[in-house]
């Protein structure tokens, strides 16, 4: 029969060693240069470690009162639309949707996630910086339509033409 | 006599788009009313940047609104409007305007339930004894800076002053908390100021109601003003549902 006094024992021993396994881990440089972010479950984008604190504020505008990803994602299963209103091939793309995947907090080294983090929605109302983005995975994107739509546009303006 | 619904997931590009159900060509034969009928209509889109008008006929019944930002198009909650009537032949136009630079998505519903069992015209008798209409409109999100005294929401949008006598209801919510709202039409103040619902989302209606059941004559000006003093730039969601008092024949 273990005691309340030996369970005691056993965690102050425990304990006392934290302080020197964070002295090897600091000495070999382990552990350093880590922040805490959000991660995107959809996309393994980051968002800052005041994701949820300022939820509604500076994140999430719009997208209900529990926190969500707020990347943008394609919705390869609904076609692109072509009209005669187009003046250019770049219009041409699949719709695009707010994700609202799980976000997850997490340790990352700062290099990795300044290589990944989310352009803030509320940083790009008209989504005029993520839209670049997003059309060229579109374009590489095997389920992607983009081509068959682009070359069927480049056809029906030149028979417009008369070419 | 079966309702007509006409239901699409269709992607919108950016600027724009006249009509929007003729985007799709198995819905052409949709695009006139098929009976005279009441008809509602609920949409959602995939991200921020859509405003929709619907007109059937020659009336509008829904401006410049913006849907919930969503996959999964839900009644009631989602539906702008389920009090419109139609005439036989009126034309559905939904107009959408994509604000942002890329396509989004826009699922929407639109259903017309006959006034008539057999779906047979009423006579003009018959159709001055119809329900009165709705108008709404809805917008959403409304950025309103840390320090806003009296912000007006419905400064120049086409129904500030209603057109004909109406009963008005209104709902709303805020991104976060910490801003108030207040409702007058002219001078007399029918909401003095008080908190607003932080529910982050396009107001649910009938989750998110405020007060109905206010008188307006026609031609009065409607005032739905925010505050904010949080300490930080706010976003307010809101919708008006304009009921009229008689029917306009």
């Amino acid at each position: 029969m273990i005691t309340m006094e030996e369970i005691e024992a056993s965690l102050a021993a425990f304990t006392s060693k934290l302080d020197d396994i964070d002295k090897i881990l600091a000495a070999r440089g382990l552990g350093k240069n880590l922040i805490p972010v959000f991660r995107c479950g959809a996309s393994g984008l980051y968002f800052p470690h005041d994701y949820v604190k300022e939820w509604g504020k500076l994140y999430g505008i719009g997208l209900g009162p529990h926190p969500v990803s707020e990347t943008l994602q394609t919705e390869y299963e609904i076609a692109p639309t072509v009209t005669k209103q187009m003046r250019s091939v770049e219009e041409i793309m699949h719709p695009l949707l707010v994700c609202q995947a799980q976000v997850d907090w997490d340790l990352v080294d700062k290099k990795e996630a300044d290589a990944k983090w989310a352009v803030k929605a509320e940083e790009d109302p008209y989504m005029a910086k993520r839209v670049p983005i997003l059309r060229a995975k579109q374009l590489a994107n095997p389920r992607g339509q983009l081509r068959i739509f682009q070359a069927e546009f480049a056809r029906e303006r030149n028979v417009e033409r008369g070419f | 006599m079966n309702p007509t619904v006409i239901e699409d997931s269709v992607s919108i590009p950016a600027g724009v788009t006249e009509n929007v159900i003729t985007l799709n060509n198995s819905l052409r034969k949709f695009l006139n009313a098929a009976h005279d009928g009441k008809c509602r209509f609920a949409a959602v889109q995939s991200a921020a940047g859509l405003r929709l008008d619907l007109t059937i006929g020659s009336k509008l019944f829904i401006a410049s609104s913006e849907p919930r930002v969503g996959t999964d198009l839900s009644e009631p909650y989602d539906v702008f409007n389920d009090n419109m009537s139609a005439r036989r032949g009126d034309q559905f136009t939904l107009r959408a305007n994509n604000t942002t630079a890329g396509a989004l998505t826009l699922r929407f519903r639109l259903v017309n339930e006959a006034l008539k069992e057999d779906g047979s015209s009423l006579s003009e008798q018959e159709w001055a004894q119809v329900p009165p209409d709705d108008r709404t409109m809805q917008r959403g999100p409304v950025s309103i800076a840390d320090g806003s005294v009296d912000f007006q929401l419905l400064d120049g949008l086409i129904w500030e002053r209603p057109p004909v006598p109406s009963y008005l209801q209104l709902f709303m919510t805020a991104s976060a908390a910490g801003m108030t709202k207040t409702l007058d039409v002219e001078e007399t103040n029918i909401i003095p100021p008080s908190a607003i619902a932080p529910n982050n989302r396009v107001p649910r209606d009938p989750d998110d109601a405020v007060i109905e059941g206010v008188e307006v004559a026609d031609r009065d000006l409607i005032l739905v003003a925010v505050t904010n003093r949080s300490g930080g730039a706010l976003n307010a969601f809101w919708k008006t549902k304009l009921t009229e008092l008689a029917r306009q024949v």
